[in-house]
């Protein structure tokens, strides 16, 4: 039915949507936009949990906290607005199905925590954030709805998966549907359609004409029947099948105008429970009761005394209330404890009470946030009515009580409850010290300095010998033989056997071993821990010791025998053993976590409990047969340390009891601590794990599938969490990034991953977490991204690089080709000077040979010259006279002619010997060419008494040659040969010159001398430049030799005569027919 | 002055020189032999020795001055007329103490050439003649017993008759008839003439330098 008031559009198609309005309204439901409304929100207080049956379903083995505990026995952690621990006051809380815990603050919009850190909470995308003053939170499956002034905005995952405009209301009342949509009530005044739902489509509200009588609505519940109970400012509603049953509240009739009704919940039980946000007579936390709503009071508790800001349930059925100004309450049945900011809670005044999925109840008050959860260790102190904290002793007894022995008290623990027998009231003393249950069920006190018997709530002292106290007594212990034996430190210190409550027998120090704790021997006697750092065994009036390690702490708190035989110690060095006589220790080199044993006890399960200075430490039973078998074996323990309650302290007398009911208990001095080893495996939820955010170089990116990170990040730094509450401490980490790491990194309970200098490339970075209780969710979460590369690491720019690398290497070649180019230049320029020089050198020899050749030559001349002058002579001397002879005459002038012709000869030899020509090729006859020079060197010869034998093959082949430099050659060698002869004494002095063809078609030349021949040490040197046996030499005439010879593709070589004397050989190629010459 | 039976031998192992100087030689009229190296000349045939040498000091094998040496020590006094190439002053100084007649350096004068061998073939006439004179008295000496050697030896030594009978204890009677021997056999005038002979052939007293 349209309204009047409202503009009406259906845009609403949704079926499921129609549907499920049809089971609530009939078919009256209608499709409407959200009315606009200026009307003012003057609610401040926000509600939140109605939506019980979706946490129930949620639900799972985790367990609760434990209501027979008191609030105050909860592990209670404290964030509060004033130590800038948390923004400001979180008003609602919600969690959604991922884990994280979202909550809104008063005026700094949406906060989601992790157990770590409030991370402020901005809606990504659309360009919107919430700044508005008052914001509500609902989750769904999949969702967090978030309720603004302004806004209605649907989160899935983070992102906005639909969003609506707000009318304005300032605190709306949500609850959930089943598929995740959302119900709110308005609790404008002006409103005639104050139930809206609200899904990913649309928003349509409902009023009068769908049979709401009331507006606006204050509270709402659904009733699990697809109905909701609704308050009003007067009256109760319940709103089903289109119809409204009215449960006014008389107290409530002048409220008008005001809040009324502001939180409703449905106990398991089908009770209603009613908060009103006012005390009085009828007001307060109510419940309706046949039909009326009356104000719940027990014996110590008066619901109408408290202003109820919140109700909600927890898992176990507690009631939890939210007051304004007197904290919280839990109630169950008719059981109410309360907690307030006297006992720790950040402030009296509390928003709202959420249970999470782990049990861990969150409450919100004005001054901060509050947990509280149920640890594995439960401390009992003064606050839950133990004398004083001062607990020095804890006894089981039988019957289930658990005895405490304190100071001005001793305090009786049973089903939870604490009761006490102070001094002045029953206690004959101040200080309890020991107890001690005999079988019978006696329980003995040691009180001051007496020990008595506490039979039917009266105290009994043992009566003394000689009316002396026994002392103090700080050992308790019956043996087999029903004897009770009592470790008293009096004046003297003694041990006392008592019998049928009679001291009999007394062991008086120092005759006897001063003593420590006592126990009885399953075997007979007793085992006394001694001062003198001895366990000894007292038997049949014998003592036995063994002593403990001199410098090590005296077994002093606890001892235990054993019915094996072997006896356990408790020291400040380590769990003390003895077996077969043999004294051993297990300390944290043996894996224990800590060397201070307290006290120790087994449980009937054989899993033996420490309490040590760091915790509760688990043994198995197993594992301390390891260590029996091997002293040094490492044991593997479990931890239960402050996290867990633990409140390690120093002992003073007994401190470790096992009750009836299985649960192990301690004194430490100040309180006493109970763990249930039945209660403590796997509270903890799997840890799921999230990637929240990668930092390349400072900058933030969202964790988004395939993100792509700009080049080169050098540092880089990826967020994740794991929500889970129960201890964040403990939860831990490891990740792994594909394919950089090879393996996990644990990164303990670091909650990032550092990588720097990362090559571009497509990564997965992978990240799991284990729960505080160590266990492994092997459900990694995953993050793919790719690091783009820099332009230095890109394709084209490496090719670009390869390219200009290889221009550089062909720049570098060309340069390198031009630099070989010149200094080949150079070399060549370098050669030509050398073979100038080579040439001037070998003009030189010749010359300076033909120096030496000078009286030679001379003599060459001469000789035709002197021919010539005596033909002349003789012709004339023919032709004078009256007959002259013309004949001779003739004779004579033709010798004439011929001597001279000879005479020019020589002189043309000598100037073609001292030319300084170019080298020319030319066929040469050797034969000819040799001829020439012996022609020059005749004279030396003689003069040196040489004999010049030739031995000319005819048919000697040409080679191809210079004349000039052959003929030096010829002249060096027969010049070497002449001096290397004209040494030697009286025998023949003969140069052979031999030319023969070879097989290889060379021509070879061999002078051969008689002379004093080489010594072979020198043989190898002799061509070498400036090597000379000669006073006066150069050294250089073989060298040039050589190297004309080389110049003319022939080799020389020296080899000693068979006889005296060396010869030279030279080899010159033929010069075949056909072949020209080569310049 | 045609000198038909006097030959000139020349050694040069030069052809153009030994032509040469055959040629001039042969135009002065005398008769000419010629070797190319002093082994040839040693080798040369005829019982008569050339009147001169003309020697070429460079020769392969013996050289000059080798064959003035053979030919001392062969006591072939043929008078040596040395040429050389080039001026060799040690050479020449040996070749001229040797008894080298002149030494030339090529080429040379024709007329110093032929004055040399003309006072070379002068020397040599003369050396023939005295070689005839000594070979006479060198037979007359020998033609003496030993006892007039012994005697003869004596006498020029300057004893008289009865002390050489002394010396060689026999009487002075058979003195004077040996010493009359002596004087008629080396066919001598007087004791002065006796002396002069034995000093051409050198004989000396040895008993009376012993006796000293």
């Amino acid at each position: 039915m349209p309204q009047p008031d409202v503009v009406i559009a259906i845009v609403d198609d949704d079926p499921s949507a129609r549907e499920g309005l049809s089971t609530t309204m009939g078919e009256r439901a209608s499709h409407w936009l959200l009315p606009c409304s200026s009307a003012p929100c003057t609610a401040l207080m926000v509600m939140l949990g109605i939506c019980l049956c979706y946490l129930l379903l949620a639900a799972d083995s985790a367990h609760a906290l434990d209501p027979n505990k008191r609030i105050t026995q909860y592990l209670h952690t404290s964030w509060r607005i004033q130590d800038g621990s948390l923004p400001s006051s979180m008003s609602s809380i919600a969690q959604t199905s991922d884990g994280f815990l979202w909550f809104s603050s008063l005026s700094q919009g949406i906060y989601r925590f992790d157990g770590v850190r409030f991370l402020p909470w901005s809606i990504a995308g659309k360009g919107a954030s919430i700044n508005t003053t008052a914001v509500v939170l609902g989750e769904g499956e999949g969702g967090l709805w978030i309720v603004t002034e302004r806004d209605i905005v649907h989160l899935n995952n983070g992102a906005v998966t639909s969003r609506f405009e707000s009318e304005g209301d300032q605190s709306p009342r949500v609850s959930m549907g089943p598929d995740g949509s959302l119900w709110f009530a308005r609790t404008s005044n002006a409103t005639t359609a104050p139930l809206c739902h609200v899904s990913d489509r649309a928003i349509r509200c409902f009023g009068k004409a769908d049979g709401i009588p009331i507006s606006p609505i204050d509270s709402l519940l659904p009733d699990g029947k697809g109905g909701f109970w609704l308050g009003g400012q007067t009256t109760l509603v319940h709103w089903h099948n289109g119809m409204s049953d009215l449960y006014p509240i008389e107290a409530l009739k002048s409220n008008i105008g005001q809040h009324g009704i502001d939180t409703l919940a449905l106990g398991p039980d089908g009770s209603l429970w009613v908060g009103i946000l006012a005390e009085g007579p009828g007001l307060g936390l109510c419940r309706l009761i046949e039909g009326t709503v009356k104000p719940f009071r027990t014996r110590t508790f008066d619901g109408s005394k408290v202003v109820v800001d919140d109700l909600s349930f927890d898992a176990d059925g507690n009631l939890w209330v939210a007051t304004a100004g007197k904290g919280i309450f839990r109630i169950r049945g008719n059981v109410v404890d309360h907690y307030g900011q006297a006992e720790g809670l950040s402030g009296d005044t509390v928003f709202t009470v959420f249970e999470d999925r782990e049990r861990i109840v969150w409450v919100a008050t004005t001054n901060g946030l509050d947990s509280l959860r149920d640890p594995r260790i439960t401390t009992f102190s003064a606050l839950e009515g133990l004398g004083k904290d001062a607990a020095a002793g804890v006894l089981a007894s039988k019957d289930g009580t658990v005895w405490v022995a304190n100071a001005e008290s001793l305090d009786r623990i049973k089903n939870g409850a604490v009761s006490s027998i102070r001094t002045g009231s029953g206690l004959p003393g101040h200080q309890v010290t020991y107890l001690m249950e005999d079988r019978a069920r006696n329980l003995w006190v040691g009180v001051d300095d007496g020990l008595y018997l506490f039979k039917e709530g009266r105290f009994h002292r043992i009566p003394e010998p000689k009316h002396q106290p026994l002392g103090m007594v700080i050992g308790l212990t019956e043996d087999t033989d029903g004897n009770v034996w009592a470790q008293c430190i009096g004046n003297p210190r003694k041990l006392v056997r008592i019998r049928d409550f009679q001291v009999r027998e007394q062991f008086p120090a120092p005759q006897f071993p001063p003593g420590r704790v006592i126990t009885a021997d399953p075997h007979g006697g007793i085992w006394i821990a001694t001062l003198n750092k001895e366990l000894a065994l007292f038997r049949n009036g014998a003592l036995q010791k063994f002593s403990l390690q001199p410098n090590s702490s005296p077994a002093r708190h606890q001892i235990v025998a054993e019915a094996d035989g072997s006896v356990l110690a408790a020291s400040e060095n380590g769990l003390i053993g003895l077996r077969q006589g043999k004294v051993r220790r297990m300390t944290t080199e043996n894996g224990l976590p800590c060397d201070f044993v307290i006290s120790f006890i087994q449980d009937q399960e054989k899993r033996w409990w420490f309490y040590t200075q760091c915790g509760v430490v688990e043994l198995p039973d197993s594992e301390l047969e390891k260590w029996w078998a091997n002293s040094e074996a490492m044991v593997q323990t479990r931890l239960y340390d402050v996290l867990d309650g633990a409140r390690p302290n120093a002992p003073s007398f007994t401190s470790a009891a096992y009750s009836p009911d299985g649960r192990v208990w301690f004194a430490n001095g100040v309180v006493v601590q109970m763990l249930d080893p039945s209660g403590l495996s796997q509270r903890a939820l799997p840890a799921a794990t999230y990637i929240e955010s990668v930092i390349a170089e400072r900058k933030e990116y969202h964790a988004n599938e395939n993100l792509r990170l700009p080049p080169h990040p050098r540092d880089l730094q990826i967020d994740y969490t794991s929500p889970t509450f129960l201890i964040p401490q403990r939860v831990k980490f490891r990740y792994r990034l594909d394919p950089y790491d090879r393996d996990w990194h644990d990164a303990g309970t670091r909650r990032q991953a550092f990588y720097t200098d990362l090559p571009p490339g497509k990564y997965s970075f992978h990240v799991m977490a284990a729960n505080s209780d160590g266990v492994w969710n092997e459900t990694a979460a995953k993050l793919d991204f790719s690091i783009a590369p820099a332009y230095y690491q890109t394709n084209w720019f490496r090719a670009l690089c390869g390219a200009a690398f290889l221009a550089l290497l062909w720049a570098a070649y060309q340069l390198r080709l031009r630099h070989l180019h010149r200094e080949f230049k150079r070399a060549e320029e370098q050669r030509e000077k050398l073979r100038q020089l080579e040439a001037d050198l070998a003009h030189i020899n010749r010359v300076s040979m033909m120096g030496e050749l000078t009286a030679s030559i001379a003599h060459e001349v001469n000789q035709p010259l002197s021919g010539v002058v005596s033909n002349a002579s003789a012709c004339l001397r023919w032709l004078a006279g009256d007959a002259p002879n013309l004949e001779e005459a003739r004779e004579a002038a033709r010798r004439i002619v011929r001597d001279g012709k000879r005479a020019a000869e020589v002189i043309s030899r000598i100037r073609a010997m001292t030319r300084k020509a170019e080298a020319a090729r030319e066929k040469l006859d050797l034969n000819e060419t040799i001829r020439d020079v012996l022609a020059l060197v005749g004279d030396e010869a003689k003069k040196n008494r040489v004999a010049i034998r030739t031995e000319f093959a005819d048919d000697v082949s040409p080679v191809l040659g210079d004349r000039v430099q052959l003929q030096q050659v010829m002249l060096n060698l027969v010049m070497n040969g002449i001096e290397a002869m004209s040494i030697v004494g009286e025998q023949a002095r003969e140069l052979a010159v031999i030319t023969r063809n070879t097989d290889s078609d060379q021509v070879q030349v061999t002078v051969q001398d008689s002379g004093v021949g080489l010594d072979p040490d020198t043989m190898p040197k002799i061509f070498d430049p400036f090597y000379t046996t000669k006073p006066s030499g150069m050294g250089m005439g073989l060298s040039i030799t050589r190297s004309i010879l080389q110049a003319h593709g022939g080799q020389l070589w020296a080899a000693a005569n068979d006889g005296p004397g060396t010869s030279f050989h030279f080899t010159l190629p033929r010069r075949e027919e056909g072949s020209h010459a080569a310049a | 002055m045609p000198q038909p039976d006097v030959v000139i031998a020349i050694v040069d192992d030069d052809p153009s020189a030994r032509e040469g100087l055959s040629s001039l030689i042969r135009s002065a009229g005398l008769q000419v032999e010629t070797f190319a190296s002093a082994q040839e000349f040693l080798a040369r045939p005829g019982p008569e020795a050339p009147s001169c040498l003309v020697l070429d000091l460079q020769l392969p094998g013996l050289s000059g001055l080798d064959l003035q040496k053979r030919m001392i020590e062969a006591k072939l006094e043929i008078p040596i007329v040395f040429l050389t190439g080039h001026g060799n002053i040690p050479a020449s100084v040996q070749a001229i103490k040797a008894g080298a007649i002149e030494f030339l350096t090529k080429p040379f004068d024709d007329q110093e050439l032929l004055e040399a061998i003309h006072d070379a073939v002068e020397r040599d006439r003369q050396s023939r003649q005295q070689n005839a004179e000594m070979r006479e008295l060198q037979d007359r000496y020998e033609s003496l017993t030993a006892r007039e050697q012994e005697v003869m030896q004596l006498v020029v030594s300057g004893l008289l008759n009865k002390q050489i009978a002394a010396e060689l204890q026999i009487t002075e009677f058979t003195v004077k008839i040996h010493r009359g021997r002596v004087m008629r056999k080396m066919h001598a005038d007087s004791l002065a003439d006796l002396v002069r002979m034995a000093e051409s052939l050198g004989i000396r007293s040895p008993k009376r330098s012993a006796r000293i």
